[in-house]
């Protein structure tokens, strides 16, 4: 019995101590105490909001003058009592992302009521709130959006710390509430192609979409495919499910390639049920083929392509520059020739002599004969004009100026006067000599001189 | 060959020359016209368990952090206030976490990455959310407040409003250090860390855009996501104030530091 008894009392020593540090404890955790949120919501109970998706999001339709209401919860994961604060926060969108802006305030925040608003949630509770949008009868119908915030802070500020920095946590999601009835709201959406996509090695079925309407929806439904050639192949009730997609927003849907389907002609069969809207959409011998989304090999196969046919056009424009570039360099060859040559066309008559054979061979021979003809003839009579082209052209300058202006008429006139050339007669060779300046005729003209010389 | 035989030859072959060249001209310009596929937003479907709902939670964050001026510290070496910029630094005792888990839960599941699922009422499709977890200090409240038994000296409450006050080199900022670690897109395969995460100083000011901390895009969110960061304050009370209450022992709390996560998806 003794030691009953004083085990009895050991316990309530025990108890009364425990009960009494509990306090002192509990203070000074306080400071030391760590906050902790999450937040969710249930299912709406509207149903047009349940059939855009399914309800889970913050979506809400409400009609100028009415009110819906949704519940949140609220769960603490902290170790000391907070202090909870429900608000709407500005939903601030740029084309890479959405953020919440703290400096600006919601154009829906007059709108909304939480129940409750501002409560304590000890740790490793839930708290429902109801969330209320009334919305005036003057409102116009549109879309808005915003961020539901629930804020937390540790509800004792005690601390013994003489410095401290007091801390919060606050969780944000958003929203949607598009002010207008069913109607007005009626989600539209365009359904733009069924594709075969081959997504990280793996073949889906890629279907198009895009919401042309006022409000977000995620898009469900089935696809039903009939080999178009063979009528017995059928891939029937293919479900799909879209994320949620906002207004003006486009998307793909990848739909896991049945077993068996090969790439083909197939017609195409979708059923989707989209608020209350049931949409229908039939492609007929649609060609599906799996190609992939990021086309890396695509590309590289167009820029290699690209570097080919840079490599043709370089190559070509190098030719043509280069073949331009010897018809230049031809020419100032045979210029520099018909010049050097013009002294001995004083001596026409035995270049009229030849002249005869001249039209055995006539253009074509003149190259070799050019060539030969100055290096035999000039080597030795101006004292070594080897075999430079342009070396004795230079040589041929004096030359030119020995027989000027007339001198060099005749040698211009000699095509027509290859063909006279049986009447040795000069003079008429210079009348018409003026009449036909032709570039053929200069470059022929050399070679009747050069023939007699051999 | 002969002269002409050869101009016209070259001639040939120039204009061959040139078609060639047009050819290869119109062949790079179609090789490079037709655009290539572009990214869109990809989403796909699944079947998934009955299993709890997903959620993002936020867990860690220590409901105030205590600064002290170390004896060593840059500029003031006096133990106390004496009109001088006077330094003072401290950390969160523990890293702040953000993971996925069912409402409620701790922490991310490190064995079972179906302890919960990001499913839509009809389960046919993950819509799962991102994350971004922010920091900011609340324009309402930006400044430090001095207190001397209870009462504030307005003497010597200071904002953080990023401006070097006359008597003072340093400006009226909140410094806080960010060490992430631990970031996972799977908690449970901890392969993958695709998590964009500050890592180093940043400068905080009251009304001040949020700087953010850490993020992770939907698509690398799976349903044990998670990541965690230490958090490390410094700053100094600028020099050139003059107490109300000389030799008195002031208390200086400093406006809220709120950590916010933002779950940007549906």
């Amino acid at each position: 019995m003794k030691h009953f008894r004083s085990r009895v009392l050991a316990c309530l020593a025990v108890s009364i101590c425990f009960l009494l540090g509990l306090p002192v404890s509990t203070l000074a955790s306080a400071a030391n105490g760590t906050l902790g949120l999450a937040f969710t919501n249930t299912d709406s109970k509207d149903v047009f909001v349940s059939n855009l998706h399914g309800g889970q999001s913050l979506w809400f339709v409400v009609a100028p003058g009415a009110s819906q209401s949704r519940e949140l919860l609220i769960s603490s994961s902290g170790t000391v009592p907070e202090r909870v604060l429900m608000s709407l926060g500005f939903l601030a969108q740029t084309a890479a992302r959405q953020y919440l802006d703290p400096s600006k305030k919601a154009d829906s925040s007059d709108w909304v009521s939480f129940t409750p608003s501002d409560f304590v949630l000890q740790p490793h509770t839930t708290q429902s709130v109801t969330m209320n949008f009334t919305i005036p009868s003057n409102v116009h119908i549109g879309s808005h959006t915003a961020y539901v915030l629930a804020t937390a802070d540790a509800e004792s500020k005690k601390t013994t710390a003489q410095y401290s920095v007091p801390q919060a946590i606050a969780i944000s999601r958003p929203l949607f509430l598009g002010v207008g009835t069913n109607l007005d709201m009626a989600p539209e959406i365009l359904i733009q192609d069924l594709l075969g996509t081959n997504f990280k090695g793996v073949n889906y079925l890629n279907l198009q979409v895009k919401n042309t309407g006022k409000v977000p929806f995620s898009f469900a439904g089935t696809i039903d495919l009939v080999d178009s050639r063979f009528g017995n192949r059928k891939f029937s009730n293919l479900r799909f499910q879209s994320e949620p997609l906002a207004p003006n927003q486009s998307t793909r849907i990848l739909i896991p390639k049945p077993t068996g389907f090969s790439p083909g002609k197939y017609d195409v069969s979708l059923q989707a049920v989209l608020g209350s809207q049931v949409i229908n959409k039939i492609w007929l011998s649609k060609l599906i083929r799996f190609s992939p989304i990021i086309p890396i090999f695509q590309i590289l196969v167009r820029v290699g392509f690209a570097l080919f046919f840079i490599i043709i056009i370089a190559f070509c424009v190098r030719f043509l520059r280069r073949s331009e570039k010897k018809v230049d360099d031809k020419k100032a060859e045979d210029e520099a020739l018909s010049t050097l040559l013009a002294p001995p066309a004083k001596k026409k008559a035995p270049a009229k002599k030849k002249a005869p054979a001249k039209k055995k061979a006539p253009a074509k021979k003149k190259a070799p004969a050019k060539k030969k003809a100055p290096a035999k003839k000039k080597a030795p009579a101006k004292k070594k004009a080897p075999a430079k082209k342009k070396a004795p052209a230079k040589k041929k300058a004096p030359a030119k100026k020995k027989a000027p202006a007339k001198k060099k008429a005749p040698a211009k006139k000699k095509a027509p006067a290859k063909k006279k050339a049986p009447a040795k007669k000069k003079a008429p060779a210079k009348k018409k000599a003026p009449a036909k300046k032709k570039a053929p005729a200069k470059k022929k003209a050399p070679s009747k001189p050069v023939k007699p010389t051999k | 060959m002969s002269h002409s035989t050869k101009h016209s030859v070259t001639l040939k072959s120039r204009i061959v020359a040139g078609a060639i060249a047009v050819a290869a001209t119109t062949g790079l310009i179609f090789t490079l016209s037709a655009a290539p596929a572009a990214n869109a937003t990809i989403s796909s479907s699944a079947s998934v368990a009955t299993v709890p709902l997903c959620v993002w939670n936020i867990t860690g964050v220590t409901a105030s952090i205590s600064l002290t001026h170390p004896s060593i510290s840059p500029g003031d070496a006096h133990v106390n206030y004496v009109g001088n910029d006077f330094y003072l630094t401290g950390s969160q005792a523990a890293p702040t976490l953000v993971y996925v888990a069912k409402l409620g839960n701790l922490a991310a599941s490190t064995t079972d990455e179906d302890n919960c699922s990001f499913y839509t009422a009809n389960a046919t499709a993950q819509a799962t959310s991102g994350a971004v977890i922010t920091l900011a200090i609340p324009s309402s409240t930006g400044k430090f407040t001095a207190k001397i038994t209870g009462v504030e000296d307005p003497a010597m409450t200071f904002p953080l409003d990023g401006v070097t006050p006359s008597g003072s080199t340093k400006p009226q900022t909140l410094t806080v250090t960010l060490a992430p670690s631990a970031c996972k897109n799977n908690s449970v395969t901890g392969i993958s860390n695709n998590w964009v995460t500050a890592n180093g100083d940043i400068f905080l000011n009251s009304g001040s855009s949020p700087s953010t901390e850490a993020s992770l895009t939907k698509t690398y969110t799976t349903t044990s996501s998670s990541c965690s960061f230490g958090t490390g304050l410094a700053l100094y009370i600028p020099g050139g104030k003059t107490p109300g209450t000389p030799g008195g022992l002031y208390t200086y709390t400093g406006p809220s530091l709120v950590t916010t996560l933002t779950v940007p998806g549906n």
